[in-house]
């Protein structure tokens, strides 16, 4: 478990306004003490970016269920490289996505994957762990 | 100390027995009544009659001609309405369904995808190549303004077909959205000046087509409790109703154009229930509120889509017998057509092969299990008459306390109906992680995990779809007369500003070659978006 305050940017992109699992996930992250940030609906990989570095996130949690989870997330990790954040900035990317999915998108530089109904417990230990590792890491 | 009792999945207290000390206090005649007869607990047809299996998935991807022979396909293998006719059910790309054209750079990602794009008339027309306008039943998944039913309407004068031999349904039925999947787009008001605008367009044109499609599925899926999916979807359309005859229309010209799609989840009795219970609510709204005369018009026509969310990414084979025993349980409730969803829900858009099972594990049960050759079976069971007139009694509640609030989009500006589901969502989620509700694969008897997955997956790539649409637009743009648009976009305007009667003139848009984007955004200017949906969970802990 991580001390510091994490913060996660909760984002929709497109006509996709499947937000029951965020609306869980925000109300979890929140009660175990971290910050959470929601995009609101019809967002860009554009105007998330920019949100994620105006709000100085640990991580963009992309919520995605019309199946073009992989091509989003390929945007986002471009931007995130272009503005010189991509280490410090982590994209995990959940919802309606095939397993096959999941090497393209860690090749992409995505840190998590997650399928629907995955416990709200496993994404907030897999935040933890993740901070923790890259805390160690940064020193 | 907390007290351990049992629970239905909604949370309605069970016992581990009933008796006939439990059904002391529900009378037969008055309460129950036969099948057919008010208030329609029991079902609304006198037999065993109207139950229709599994025959219509919800359809649509890619380019409107791909749709077009997919609906084609499923044809072939018995696709009918409830009234048995051949029929599909259409659902259009997010793009068209939130009024954005194709070659809109925002949504480039998503054309074509769950859904054909619809940018004109043209693409409906492409979308029923080969299939008649009359003799089909056409279920065409679109929310008010409804512009797919000014394009039926329109193809059908361009052929001089009357407009009363259009069969079909549409859902027009925004307000659910925004306790549902978010799909809508206008403030809650102006939602239903629409959905009115659209039932006057078909009551006047159109007196076979369903003009008002409750999308309590939407609801249901987006977290409800089966009494909540129930209650909120009656309290709709009390709204509905009053704005009908605010607006002049009378309810029982207006309630038989009502249907009601509902959800049907895991927990089989309580499933059961709610289909007995919500009837009967239904049944003494319209007669002791709105005055409807004809008992014909006080019938719920419930049609059922088997849960999507119920159906995991683990084990999917296991999800066609989730599937199949929800579809036992929505017959036993008097479902009057039932819809089978497929296995891969969870993974992406259906494979044929999916929706095929899907649509056979139906005809399994109506040929070989015997279950649907009885009205109301399970009527007379002490548990399920208990059980019924306790999600009664739980919908009257919510009902309750929404008329205090001054109706369905009174107690949806104040965020009540959004906060109950968020309460419910939060919690279930906690009780996935305590173990105290189990979902099999999800948090118990765990697959091992692998980077594989189990079946087949749709896959689809967006962007041959975006390249062809926008060439099409381009091309239609310059084939069209545009002044001639531009006069009816300038009529649409001045109708839309002055709370003018709007369907009639979507038709002539249509025939004009009027783009989605065109009709939609002249809407949004005129009368605001709201894209309110997710509720901030502090609100779930009853602020």
């Amino acid at each position: 478990m991580t001390d510091r305050k994490v913060r996660i940017l909760l984002a929709k992109a497109g006509p996709d306004t499947h937000v029951r699992g965020l609306s869980i996930l925000m109300s979890r992250l929140r009660d175990v003490g971290m910050e959470t940030i929601y995009t609101g609906l019809y967002q860009s990989p554009k105007t998330i970016v920019a949100a994620a570095l105006q709000e100085d996130v640990d991580f963009i949690f992309l919520s995605s269920h019309l199946g073009r989870h992989k091509a989003l997330a390929a945007d986002i990790m471009k931007l995130l490289k272009e503005k010189g954040v991509a280490d410090r900035i982590a994209l995990a990317v959940g919802g309606v996505i095939p397993k096959r999915d999941f090497a393209p998108l860690k090749e992409m530089g995505v840190t998590g994957t997650f399928q629907p109904h995955t416990l709200a417990s496993k994404v907030i230990d897999f935040v933890n762990d993740y901070v923790t590792e890259t805390d160690k890491k940064v020193g | 100390m907390v007290e351990e009792t049992r629970t239905t999945v909604g949370g309605i207290p069970i016992k581990p027995v009933y008796t006939p000390d439990d059904v002391n206090d529900v009378d037969y005649k008055k309460e129950i009544g036969d099948p057919g007869v008010f208030p329609f607990t029991r079902g609304i047809y006198s037999g065993a009659k109207g139950v229709v299996f599994g025959q219509r998935p919800v359809l649509g991807f890619g380019l409107p001609e791909e749709t077009n022979e997919r609906i084609k396909y499923l044809l072939q293998y018995g696709m009918a309405s409830p009234s048995g006719m051949p029929s599909y059910n259409l659902t259009m790309d997010m793009c068209s369904a939130y009024g954005y054209d194709s070659d809109d750079p925002r949504m480039a990602q998503f054309v074509g995808v769950n859904g054909p794009p619809c940018n004109s008339i043209r693409d409906s027309e492409a979308i029923l190549e080969g299939i008649p306008i009359e003799g089909v039943y056409h279920g065409a998944l679109s929310y008010a303004p409804n512009w797919r039913v000014a394009h039926y309407v329109a193809i059908a004068d361009n052929r001089n077909i009357p407009r009363s031999n259009i069969l079909g349904a549409t859902l027009n039925d925004s307000l659910h959205g925004f306790i549902g999947e978010g799909l809508h787009l206008f403030p809650p008001k102006a939602c239903l000046r629409l959905v009115v605008d659209t039932l006057r367009f078909v009551i006047e044109n159109m007196p076979y087509f369903r003009a008002c499609d409750v999308q309590a599925y939407s609801s249901r899926e987006a977290g409800c409790t089966a009494a909540q999916e129930a209650a909120f979807a009656v309290a709709d359309m009390i709204d509905v109703m009053q704005g009908c005859v605010d607006s002049g229309l009378s309810p029982d010209d207006v309630s038989p154009h009502m249907t009601f799609f509902f959800a049907c989840y895991s927990d089989f009795f309580e499933e059961v229930a709610k289909f007995r219970a919500v009837r009967k609510v239904w049944a003494q709204v319209m007669r002791e509120r709105f005055n409807v005369k004809n008992d014909k018009n006080l019938r719920m026509r419930i049609q059922v889509k088997t849960s999507a969310n119920t159906l995991p990414a683990q084990y999917p084979q296991l999800n066609i017998f989730r599937a199949g025993l929800q579809a036992i349980s929505a017959v036993f409730g008097g479902a009057s057509g039932l819809n089978i969803t497929c296995m891969d829900e969870a993974f992406s858009a259906p494979t044929e092969e999916s929706a095929r099972i899907a649509l056979l594990t139906g005809k399994v049960i109506e040929h070989e299990t015997g279950i649907a050759g009885v009205a109301d079976p399970l009527a007379g069971s002490y548990y399920v008459e208990r059980l019924t007139r306790d999600m009664e009694d739980a919908v009257w509640d919510y009902l309750k306390k929404i008329d205090e609030m001054g109706g369905y989009i009174a107690a949806l500006e104040r965020g009540y109906l959004q906060r109950e589901i968020a309460r419910v969502n939060v919690q279930e989620s906690h009780d996935l992680d305590s173990g105290s509700k189990v979902v099999v694969g999800v948090n118990k008897f765990e697959p091992e995990d692998d980077d594989t997955d189990p079946i087949d997956i749709f896959d689809q790539d967006p962007m041959p779809t975006v390249k062809e649409m926008s060439r099409r637009l381009e091309k239609l743009r310059k084939e069209r007369d545009n002044e001639r648009v531009h006069e009816i976009l300038s009529e649409f305007r001045e109708a839309v500003k002055g709370d003018g009667y709007l369907m009639p003139i979507m038709v002539d848009a249509a025939k004009a070659l009027c783009t989605t984007s065109e009709i939609f955004g002249t809407l949004k200017e005129e009368l605001g978006e709201d894209h309110s949906c997710l509720v901030p969970p502090d609100w779930a802990k009853g602020a």
